[in-house]
C-alpha cells in the first residue's frame, strides 16, 4: 500500500465521517460499509490514484451516507421516525419487508383454505362412504359387506393421499415460483413505506 | 442584453440536459451493474471502474455501492470474501437466481421502452 501519513489520516477522517452520518444505521451493517468503502480506497490507489481523488470522487460523507439509507430504506427516507427509537423495531421492519420466508408463509396462508376445502371433502367422502357400507353390513350381517367397506375405505385412503400430495406438490411449486419471481405482492410488503425514486 | 439572454438560455439548456442525463443514468445503473455482474463475479472497484471505462454510464463512485448493498438486501446478489494484495478483503459480489430473473426481466422492460421510443420518433407527424 502506497497511501501516505497524510493520506491515511484524511481517508480515516472521512471514513469516521461516513460511520458517523451512518449512526442509524445497523451497525453491522454500518461496519460492513466501511470496510467496502476503506477497500475501494485501497483498491484505487493502488491503481495509482491518490486518497483525495478517491474520497473527492466518493463524495461528501453526508451526501454518501444519505444515498446509503436512501438504498437500504432506513426510516429517515421512509418518514417513519419512531422507529429511529430502537433497532429492534426497524429490524423488525427491514424482515417484514424483505423476508422471502414470510413471502412463502404468506402465500401458504392465502392457499390454506382451498388446501382445507379440498382435503375435507376427501375425508368426509371417504369416511361417510365407510360408514354407510359398515352400518349396512352389520344390519344385513354381511360379511362381504363388512369386506367392501373395509376396501373402500383403504381405496379412499390411497386415492385421498395421493390427491393430496399432488395437491401439495403443486402448492409448494407455486409458492416458490410466486417468492422467487415476485409474482405475487402481498399487503405487508407494500406496507412498508418505499423510498422516494428520484 | 441580447447576449446576456441567448447564454442565460444556454446555461439552462446545459444545466437541464446534464440533469436529464444524469437522472436516464442513474435509472440505468441497477441495470449497467446486473448486467456486468451478470457475465461473472466482480469485486466493488472492479465494478466502478468497468463502468467508469464507459462514458455514459461512469457513476460517481459513492453511487454504485449503496446500489449493490440494496441489491444484496434484496437477495438479488450474493457475496463472498477474498483476501486482496491492495489492503482489506475485496467482497466478490455473483448474481442469484432472484437476480437472473431481474435481469431477465428489467433487460426486456429496457428494450420495450428503446422500441417504443424508436417508434415514436419514427411515426409520421
Amino acid at each position: 500500500m502506497m497511501m501516505t501519513v497524510v493520506g491515511e489520516d484524511r481517508v480515516s477522517a472521512y471514513l469516521d465521517a461516513v460511520s458517523d452520518a451512518l449512526r442509524r444505521v445497523d451497525p453491522k451493517a454500518r461496519a460492513e460499509i466501511i470496510g467496502e468503502l476503506s477497500n475501494h480506497i485501497a483498491e484505487s490507489e493502488a491503481a495509482g490514484r491518490s486518497a483525495h481523488d478517491v474520497i473527492d470522487g466518493l463524495g461528501d460523507p453526508a451526501d454518501l451516507a444519505a444515498m446509503y439509507e436512501r438504498e437500504l430504506r432506513t426510516p429517515a427516507q421512509a418518514g417513519w421516525k419512531y422507529i429511529h427509537v430502537d433497532s429492534y423495531f426497524l429490524r423488525v421492519g427491514r424482515w417484514l419487508a424483505h423476508s422471502r420466508r414470510l413471502r412463502e408463509l404468506q402465500i401458504m396462508a392465502l392457499l390454506a383454505l382451498p388446501l382445507l376445502v379440498i382435503v375435507g371433502t376427501i375425508v368426509s367422502a371417504g369416511v361417510g362412504v365407510v360408514v354407510f357400507f359398515a352400518e349396512m353390513a352389520d344390519r344385513e350381517n354381511s360379511e362381504a359387506l363388512g369386506l367392501l367397506a373395509f376396501a373402500v375405505g383403504f381405496v379412499t385412503l390411497i386415492v385421498g393421499s395421493v390427491l393430496i400430495a399432488r395437491v401439495w406438490r403443486s402448492m409448494t411449486r407455486l409458492i416458490r415460483r410466486a417468492s422467487e419471481g415476485k409474482a405475487i405482492q402481498l399487503t405487508v410488503i407494500h406496507a412498508w413505506p418505499q423510498p422516494p425514486r428520484d | 442584453m441580447a447576449s446576456a439572454i441567448r447564454s442565460d438560455e444556454r446555461a439552462v439548456r446545459e444545466a437541464s440536459s446534464d440533469d436529464w442525463l444524469s437522472q436516464v443514468r442513474r435509472g440505468v445503473l441497477e441495470l449497467a451493474i446486473l448486467t456486468l455482474i451478470g457475465r461473472g463475479e466482480m469485486y466493488g472497484y472492479e465494478i466502478v471502474s468497468t463502468l467508469a471505462e464507459h462514458q455514459q454510464l461512469a457513476a460517481p463512485e459513492g453511487t454504485v455501492y449503496p446500489i449493490l448493498r440494496r441489491l444484496k438486501g434484496d437477495g438479488m446478489l450474493s457475496t463472498r470474501s477474498a483476501p486482496s494484495e491492495a489492503g482489506p478483503p475485496r467482497q466478490y459480489y455473483a448474481l442469484t437466481e432472484r437476480g437472473r430473473l431481474r435481469l431477465r426481466e428489467r433487460s426486456r422492460e429496457w428494450t420495450k421502452l428503446i422500441d417504443a421510443l424508436n417508434r415514436l420518433s419514427e411515426r409520421p407527424t
